[in-house]
């Protein structure tokens, strides 16, 4: 810290013209006293690592003498041991011939915009409808900006971190001889994934589109489905050593301004190396650090982004990542899919039903086995029991070692699973799966039942749209198992009871984790069943959107209509 | 500050860990004791007590042998007995040369002998209504054989294991008016109630000489267990029913008189009745009747003279078949059928209330309707109602309909050459 200080403060009070000099008395000394020991060349490494960075973090303007920007330039971009960067020199046709540079990141640009847009114009027409009006000096770079580079994008770039920043976006930075400001060229065009179907949250019904790493095409295609005037999207930087670019996203109409207050916050006070996924980004700014439950939802489709915005969430995305970040997010919303709206409601509900049947399997099913085995025989039906203990008759081990034995052999075939390589993943992993179990109950290592008992709860533990809760489910079973060894039902039942303690207790951006259950608030018919969507009329109460209302109580107007006609009982009454 | 609440926090860490720790802690503190693989248990199928030689009670345990239920082997059964003073302490007894702890909560049914049940079961029943293990769904069955023997002859032909044998079989009350509803529950209740006589499934093994002969037209149900003219299958009979006055076996009640007494408790289900055909000698019609709504019992009481009891009890019948040519579809045949059901339905009820009074025995639970007209305990209580009932004046009459006739409306005759 003091160190920082200090060394800011040297920075502050010099000339810029001070710093070439600086840079250059270090780089003779490097040379002069190269055979001295290796410490202290890592210290004159270091040294000069923060003065580097010094010039980008203080403000730096430009200085006016171009070669002196060149060596700086150079010495930023670590060139010429980079080999991406290209610092090139040419010359303005104009009368006198200028001296111009142009910086730009070898494969982030874009080489015919740069010839049509920039050398072109530069080296070729610079004499192009010359403007009597101003004097040459002051105007040059205007007339330059204006007049002589058609790209669509064109920026005044005055200092070192602004120029910096550019090159590493894509642009192409040209400086003229004498001046003290730059331009910034739009020639952005690296390399990137086209938009495909969504590979985790695919639907049968819906839209096939997913999100890109391009935070652009991310934002455009949920401005897509919203087209509203009042769709923000706020850039912001995340982290200190590589900056991620992040937005966020929200209805400036809909959302609580606190809600939107509150994400810049906790957005802007990060201070990271490296935070260049969502994941991680989530991890930053979720509320609680408990194994429990992710407390944002992630989500690769623009149609649930759009939901849920205007629902009045936000959603934060992250340049490079595929996910965006859906916050303040409840405990129903991770168990919802996008296809429960798009199906008629019957069919939501159903699949709805059956998600948190196999959330319950998952998590419970092994415990439950374990407890009626071995404490409630007397849940059993005779026949069963009677099957299970003449199968248990040659297997060495209790219950409850057979059950982890097939629990960790089945997470085994899942870790492994991600990576076998794809062509045989999953092939080897149901092959692994079906002889593993099978050889297991043929050498009496475990009883058949238990394998039905793994593998529904592995299906279970599939069924849980949302994969962070699946990975938690699948580590709190384990939780549950040693209660239910320890004290049979009486465990399981305690530990849910701590369980939902604790669920009660979390909140997601301030908003209660089991919100609109507990703490009872006014909701649509949307979140352990999926109403008719003619019923979907208010927004979450929990959320405390500036509009609360999504659609009348009539939202089906011809109902209406027909009632005035004097046939049907409408829906109006 | 900054170095202040970082030590906070790593305080606070050390005090999650140490609660975590303490409340893992606690968890072997239950100790596992009720920890217990089910192959380390004999799973009891089925109970027989019976009067001891060398003890107060004989106790026979079915105990199932589950690897034969989990495929293959022989034998899915074995019959065990010991001379012990209670059902409990035979548990205990068994260990010694059953290798596994014995359990009573798969036990499906539970088999007293005749000879037991005529000096007094209450002891027992009283016992197993407090016994955690023992399910009050069980079945409670009197056999007029020694239980010991009728649990060695039930090897069940259909079934593996012979838990779902005592299961199914005395599950039998739902398709047959035979067997009375046999759980040990409503023993209990309608031992232990003053003014009711308890109902239980009476179980008999195959006859091993047939009975006299009798080639006439005979009704189905005048036989108890233990002399069903039938021949194969399973050893073990179940027909008719004990009666039970008090903690102790009166007598029986043979399968047609079962067959009223559970229409008028309203829980048959279902009942086929041969009815001579009036037109036709040496022929019957058969019909199908079910209840139609709940009967309607009135007790009349007079003083602290005898009651005048009567119970109404509403039929709906269909005609099953018929072996003569009379046309009884025709509408205006019906009443006269109806009239006829009634009538053989009335006679049956007749019969079967003389010896419900013979036996002093108020298997009708008329004595829960009779209830109602004391206001308080203590005038029920001396009222006597067990002493009384033999002298009621009980008149049972049954109201049958025919509403549906099938689908054939007219017989063409056979025509005989």
């Amino acid at each position: 810290m003091s160190l920082f200080s200090k060394l800011s403060r040297r920075v502050l009070f010099r000339e810029p013209q001070e710093y070439q000099s600086l840079f250059e008395s270090g780089s003779q000394e490097d040379q002069q006293q190269a055979p001295a020991g290796d410490r202290r060349q890592f210290k004159r490494k270091k040294a000069e690592t923060e003065r580097l960075a010094d010039l980008i973090n203080q403000d730096v303007p430009l200085p006016t003498d171009l070669q002196e920007i060149k060596q700086t330039l150079g010495k930023l971009f670590r060139s010429p041991e980079n080999n991406d960067v290209v610092i090139r020199q040419f010359i303005i046709g104009m009368e006198p011939p200028l001296q111009a540079l142009m910086v730009f990141y070898d494969g982030l640009a874009d080489k015919s915009t740069q010839n049509m847009a920039i050398l072109q114009p530069l080296m070729f027409f610079p004499s192009l409808r010359p403007d009597p009006g101003k004097k040459l000096v002051d105007s040059l770079m205007d007339r330059v900006a204006e007049s002589l580079l058609p790209g669509n994008e064109v920026v005044t770039v005055r200092n070192y971190q602004e120029l910096a920043d550019n090159v590493m976006n894509g642009l192409t930075v040209v400086v003229v001889d004498g001046q003290d400001r730059a331009l910034a060229v739009e020639t952005r065009a690296w390399e990137h994934r086209g938009i495909s179907t969504p590979q985790v949250e695919a639907v049968i019904r819906g839209p096939q589109e997913a999100f890109t790493e391009q935070i652009r095409a991310n934002i455009t295609l949920v401005r897509k489905y919203l087209r509203r005037t009042s769709l923000v999207s706020k850039f912001v930087k995340v982290g200190e050593m590589s900056q991620a670019q992040c937005a966020i996203m929200y209805l400036d109409d809909i959302a609580n301004p606190q809600l939107v207050e509150e994400v810049l916050r906790r957005l802007q006070s990060l201070k990271a190396d490296f935070i260049h996924e969502s994941g991680i980004l989530e991890q930053m700014v979720q509320d609680t650090d408990t194994p429990l439950s992710p407390q944002a939802l992630s989500t690769e489709r623009p149609d649930r982004v759009a939901a849920n915005l205007i629902e009045g969430r936000v959603a934060i995305l992250v340049d490079g990542n595929p996910w965006v970040l859906i916050v303040p997010t409840t405990f129903f919303s991770l168990m919802q899919a996008a296809e429960d709206a798009y199906i008629r409601w019957p069919g939501g509900t159903f699949a709805r039903v059956v998600r948190y049947v196999g959330l319950a399997v998952a998590m419970l099913l092994p415990a439950f086995y374990v407890a009626a085995v071995t404490y409630h025989q007397d849940f059993i039906p005779t026949d069963l029991l009677l099957a299970m203990t003449g199968a248990r008759e040659a297997v060495p081990f209790p219950t409850i070692l057979e059950i982890l034995m097939m629990e960790l052999a089945f997470e085994l075939i899942r870790e492994a699973g991600i990576r076998i390589p794809g062509t045989v993943g999953t092939t080897l992993g149901i092959v692994g799966a079906l002889i593993l179990g099978q050889a297991a109950v043929a050498a009496n290592i475990v009883s058949p039942i238990l394998i039905v008992v793994v593998a529904v709860t592995a299906l279970g533990s599939f069924a849980i749209p949302n994969y962070e809760l699946s990975v938690s489910v699948r580590m709190l079973r384990f939780v549950y198992l040693l209660l239910a060894v320890f004290l049979g039902l009486f465990g399981i039942v305690a530990g849910l009871f701590v369980h939902a303690a604790l669920l009660v207790q979390m909140r997601s951006f301030g908003v209660p984790f089991l919100a609109p259950l507990t703490p009872m608030t006014a909701s649509s018919p949307d979140y352990l069943w999926r109403g008719p969507v003619w019923q979907q009329e208010r927004r979450p109460d929990y959320l405390d959107p500036l509009r609360s209302r999504r659609q009348p109580r009539i939202s089906r107007g011809w109902t209406r209509h027909k009632r005035k006609g004097g046939g049907g009982d409408g829906g109006g009454k | 500050m900054a170095v202040g609440s970082r030590h906070n926090r790593a305080r606070k860490t050390v005090l999650l860990v140490l609660v975590g720790l303490m409340v893992l802690a606690t968890l072997p503190l239950g100790g596992c004791w009720d920890y217990r693989e089910p192959d380390e248990v004999s799973w009891i199928m089925a109970v027989g007590v019976d009067r001891g030689r060398e003890n107060d009670l004989r106790i026979s345990f079915q105990i199932a042998v589950p690897l034969a239920a989990g495929g293959g082997g022989e034998s899915t059964a074995f019959v065990t007995a010991m001379d012990v003073p209670s059902l409990p302490a035979a548990l205990e007894v068994m260990n010694s040369f059953v290798s596994r702890e014995g359990d009573l909560s798969h036990t499906k049914a539970i088999i007293f002998s005749r000879e037991l049940a005529e000096e007094d079961i209450s002891g027992t029943i009283m016992l197993l209504n407090r016994f955690r293990q023992f399910r009050p769904t069980t079945a409670l069955l009197i056999s007029q054989e020694k239980a010991e023997e009728v649990l060695r002859q039930a090897e069940p032909v259909l079934e593996i294991q012979p838990g779902k044998y005592w299961e199914l079989i005395t599950s039998g009350w739902r398709y047959t008016e035979f067997i009375p509803v046999g759980t040990f529950r409503l023993a209990d209740q309608e031992i232990r109630t003053a003014g009711a006589a308890g109902l239980v499934p009476l179980i008999g093994l195959e006859q091993e000489e047939p009975g006299p002969p009798h080639p006439d037209l005979r009704p189905k149900g005048q036989d108890v267990a233990g002399q069903l003219p039938r021949r194969g299958g399973v050893a073990v009979e179940l027909f008719g029913s004990a009666v039970i006055r008090e903690g102790r076996m009166v007598g029986t009640l043979n399968g047609d008189e079962t067959g009223i007494v559970k229409l008028v408790r309203n829980v048959n289900y279902r009942t086929f009745k041969n009815l001579p055909d009036p037109n036709e000698q040496g022929r019957i019609i058969i019909i199908q009747a079910r209840s139609r709504q709940a009967p309607r019992i009135e007790v009349d009481r007079r003083g602290n003279g005898p009651s005048q009891i009567r119970a109404d009890v509403f039929l709906e019948a269909d005609i099953v078949g018929k072996e003569g040519f009379t046309a009884w579809s025709h509408p205006e045949r019906i009443p006269q059928l109806e009239r006829l059901l009634a009538q053989s339905y009335n006679e049956d009820a007749r019969v079967t209330v003389r010896r419900a009074q013979e036996l002093g025995a108020d298997v009708f639970t008329f004595g829960w309707e009779a209830k109602k007209q004391f206001l308080t305990w203590r005038e029920w209580e001396e009222y006597r109602w067990a002493d009384q009932f033999p002298n009621a004046d009980i008149e049972i009459s049954f109201d049958v309909r025919i509403r549906r006739v099938g689908l054939t409306s007219e017989d063409i005759p056979l025509r005989r050459f």
